[in-house]
């Protein structure tokens, strides 16, 4: 008579195996909890170069205006748009564009009593001298009635390939300061393409 | 000897540093320092300040229409523009400023070009040369009407028939017709 073989136990590996998954399940929430509360706050604040302009502008001048919002959006951020839009049907001019930007960050601060005056002089020498602590220099600065404009790069700008730049503009209502990173060469590469670029050598005087 | 080669080391790469950290802060020839504008309550102001740095990148938007203009361009090492209002508080002190620069110039045998007092606008014109070949500095100091003052100052390399087209470039009106002034 033939004896029933016995079931053959199963192999404790395999058992482990299954046991793995639950747990896997669990590392990968927490890391993706852990790189959201790590990553979240910086969308929401701005980097420490307009952070510095920022500080400088409102040293004298912080009662005057109210924080509103700030954003951060960086290479990673964009590199994830670019890639999503890749897919998207887009002029060739726009993608070269978006190709151009790296990243931005924007503070926005409005103004508390809207019309007084601004001692925008004050303003102005205090955020050149924390930009230039941060080894940053203004190239433009324009004061045309109540708004002043002002745009800092760095001293050691070498490449158009990685072009770093600050910008802060004051108004009657609101201060805004914005900074970003570019790459220039797609737009060189579209200002070749299309004539008459040559006015970006030109300095605009008031005549 | 072993013992006084990390010293002898550091002392020179101490030297080397601090040699090109003096050579970097040495003025170019034809820079002038007009000294810090503040815009005045309710005026006009412009300042722009520009770099080698930057100017190049300029001059490679330029590059493929326009060669010869990206070549003139990597020539320039600076350019500084200052437009102010001029109102009752600052006519005085701008208009010593701009005396004070002429005569400091003269002093330093800068070369007079164009000075024309007219109803309206006192315009100054000086170049810093370097020998016949090339222009090292120009700068432009001008009080239009009494509503705004404007100091201009191009520091590089600049060969003297190409200052008409580099002021029809970078739109300084005192420098485009400055071609015909200098072949007189």
């Amino acid at each position: 008579m033939n004896s029933i073989p016995p079931l053959e136990p199963r192999s404790t590996a395999s058992r482990r195996w299954w046991l793995l998954i639950p747990f896997l399940l669990v590392v990968a929430v927490l890391f993706v909890v852990s790189f959201a509360c790590y990553s979240l706050p910086g969308f929401l604040h701005v980097g420490r170069d307009a952070a510095a302009l920022r500080d400088g502008l409102l040293k004298t001048a912080s009662r005057e205006f109210t924080p509103m919002i700030e954003a951060n959006l960086g290479p990673v951020t964009f590199w994830a748009v670019r890639t999503g839009l890749g897919f998207a049907p887009l002029e060739p001019e726009a993608r070269l564009a978006l190709r151009a930007v790296r990243a931005a960050e924007v503070s926005y601060h409005q103004r508390r009593h809207p019309g007084g005056k601004l001692d925008q002089a004050t303003m102005l020498a205090d955020a050149d001298t924390a930009m230039t602590a941060r080894g940053w220099e203004r190239i433009v600065g324009v004061r045309e009635g109540d708004d002043l404009v002002a745009v800092y790069v760095p001293k050691n700008l070498r490449s158009p390939r990685d072009v770093r730049f600050c910008v802060a503009v004051v108004g009657t209502e609101e201060l805004v300061v914005a900074a970003g990173r570019s790459n220039l060469e797609p737009l060189m590469d579209l200002a070749s393409r299309h004539g008459d670029w040559h006015q970006f050598a030109q300095l605009s005087l008031p005549r | 000897m072993k013992n006084l080669f990390r010293p002898l080391f550091g002392a020179t790469l101490l030297s080397l540093s601090v040699g090109t950290g003096f050579a970097a802060d040495q003025p170019l020839p034809g820079y002038v320092d007009f000294g810090k504008f503040t815009p005045a309550a309710g005026g006009e102001f412009v300042e722009v300040n520009v770099n080698n740095n930057l100017i190049c990148m300029a001059a490679k938007f330029v590059e493929k229409q326009q060669p010869d203009v990206a070549k003139m361009l990597r020539g320039i090492q600076r350019v500084r523009v200052n437009v102010i209002g001029v109102n009752d508080q600052n006519r005085a002190d701008l208009e010593q400023r701009v005396k004070t620069i002429r005569e400091n110039l003269d002093q330093q045998g800068w070369q007079r070009v164009v000075t024309a007092v007219q109803a309206k606008e006192d315009v100054g014109v000086y170049l810093k040369t370097r020998g016949e070949e090339a222009v090292e500095g120009v700068v432009v100091t001008v009080i239009d009407g009494g509503q705004e003052a404007v100091f201009i100052n191009v520091v590089g390399d600049i060969r003297p028939d190409k200052l008409a087209e580099l002021g029809e470039k970078l739109n300084i009106e005192p420098l485009k017709k400055l071609g015909g002034e200098l072949k007189k």
